[in-house]
């Protein structure tokens, strides 16, 4: 088996845009080139292309094909589209990890996002009555995430003591870490009591804990070691260890909704394969899509004990210069969320802070991971990247 | 924007009903709901009682099921009230609440007929 590195990465502005999915695709491809201008479209070998809502709000399914021709990229080993909602961008890298790796392709461009804004505002919250159990869930009005968020805040508040004001903190950092990233959907701080005083959307939940609905798209580019090192200058990172676990799908077998299950095997399957622990990770970025997510995630993932989650982000060990830096680029609520783009974003953030480039730099950092849950928390996926082999 | 789309965009709902013994195999449920039974389907070789309902068990694979029904009181574990972003065909407020249907399921439904501040945790 071969080694994988992460050799590239870009993405397009994110935000409310006036621009199709194919110019977000195209400004996320040219994006990743300019990263590593030793890089062009002619060393590309395979192309995965990733979409949630790409029939639905842009009309367009086989759009791998549309998205290579309108980058100039002529894949020979593969071209096609992978789909899991929120988490669409990390599989598209653990397949390409995996075809690389047993030599089925040499240099593979993962690429995702989604054109969410349409003319008709309450669209995307009719579209995603498709993302849950469309007969069983999503019948019952649950599409739109925040309630299911809400009763998993109300029970882990109940059962662990997490605050609003902990909640709140989480969004309050990751608006801080968004602050210099141009191609997010804010550069705003906000304050604590903004976040506290914001208008409720289903309590305990108000609008500063949930993420925004977001245009935009990401590109990155892995490559076999052997490749990586004939093409790029910068440092070799690696793609070290992956895992992508469900127990379920529909609310009603959710096996314990505070706990994670699925994030936890999805972990420990990633932690295995990479030959770390929780303890070695130097920075994270994790699927903030609610406040109370990312604080069930210090815990699930093993950054702090299950039920103290809260106090990890109280105390700042979740901040700069604390035990594990998460969301340093702003995460999903200063990012934003195209679904197919995020989980990109979150490697290109990891591949900059491990080369030593990131604009908001943990120093020193020699393993990240990223983690994406999808639909009603019903998948997790989870990606280990390092400086060293080992 | 919207002004060149006056009266053109067409709004796309479930293009068929998804309840119709036409285009679902597990349409008695939806018959079984309409008598005001709510049922599921047990599989008579393992004996796995699963929601939603299958026409294959998800356990053991067989397709020899039956309808059972499922207790149709619980208690109210948790109450969420969604009072922005509800989507197209639910009214504002959007209630919601986690019931435990005797341990074996516990249902996240929406709630009808119920005002904000009504239904109570614990009932």
């Amino acid at each position: 088996m071969r080694n994988v590195c992460v050799i590239a990465g870009g993405q397009s502005v994110w935000g409310m845009r006036q621009a199709s999915q194919r110019d977000m695709f195209q400004e996320a491809g040219k994006a990743a080139f300019e990263d590593n201008p030793a890089i062009s479209n002619k060393d590309i070998d395979g192309l995965i292309v990733g979409s949630a809502f790409t029939e639905r709000c842009s009309f367009q399914t086989h759009l791998a094909p549309l998205v290579a021709e309108s980058l100039g990229i002529k894949p020979v080993n593969v071209c096609c589209r992978v789909e899991l909602l929120c988490a669409t961008g990390s599989s598209g890298i653990i397949l390409a990890d995996a075809m690389i790796r047993s030599g089925k392709a040499d240099v593979i461009m993962v690429i995702g996002g989604e054109k969410l804004y349409t003319p008709q505002r309450w669209e995307v919250f009719y579209s995603e009555l498709g993302t849950g159990d469309h007969e069983f869930d999503c019948s019952q009005g649950l599409g739109l995430p925040p309630p299911f968020f809400a009763a998993v805040a109300k029970q882990h508040m109940k059962l662990y003591g997490t605050t609003e004001e902990q909640l709140a903190m989480v969004s309050v950092k990751n608006r801080r870490n968004g602050l210099n990233n141009k191609k997010g959907q804010y550069q705003e701080e906000i304050t604590l009591e903004q976040a506290l005083n914001s208008r409720p959307i289903v309590r305990p939940l108000k609008l500063f804990d949930c993420c925004p609905v977001t245009d935009g798209a990401a590109a990155i580019i892995l490559a076999a070691e052997e490749k990586a090192k004939y093409l790029t200058d910068k440092p070799l990172v690696y793609l070290r260890g992956t895992g992508q676990a469900t127990v379920h799908n529909m609310s009603a077998n959710m096996p314990d909704w505070t706990t994670w299950e699925p994030l936890k095997i999805a972990a420990q399957q990633a932690y295995k394969k990479a030959g770390v622990t929780a303890k070695d990770i130097n920075v994270a970025q994790t699927h903030d899509c609610f406040t109370i997510s990312e604080i069930i995630e210090y815990e699930d993932l093993g950054f702090c004990e299950k039920g103290e989650g809260g106090f990890f982000i109280q105390e700042g060990k979740s901040d700069f210069g604390g035990t594990v830096p998460v969301n340093t680029d702003g995460g999903l609520l200063s990012c934003g969320h195209p679904f197919g783009g995020t989980g990109i974003r979150q490697g290109i953030e990891i591949m900059r802070q491990l080369r030593g480039d990131a604009v908001r730099q943990v120093e020193g950092a020699r393993i990240g991971l990223t983690h994406n849950l999808s639909g009603l928390s019903a998948a997790h996926t989870v990606l280990i990247y390092g400086r060293d082999l080992e | 924007m919207t002004g060149i789309l006056e009266g053109k965009y067409a709004v796309t709902m479930d293009m068929w009903p998804l309840q119709s013994k036409e285009f679902t195999r597990v349409y008695p449920f939806y018959d079984n709901l309409r008598e005001g039974r709510f049922t599921t389907t047990r599989c008579r070789e393992c004996g796995k009682r699963s929601f939603p309902p299958r026409v294959i068990c998800p356990e053991c694979l067989s397709e020899n099921m039956e309808w059972v029904d499922l207790p149709t009181r619980g208690r109210v574990l948790v109450v969420t009230e969604e009072e922005v972003g509800v989507p197209l065909g639910f009214e504002t407020p959007l209630i919601h609440a986690l019931i435990d249907l005797g341990g074996e399921y516990k249902l996240f439904v929406h709630i009808i007929n119920c005002k904000i501040g009504e239904l109570k945790e614990g009932v």
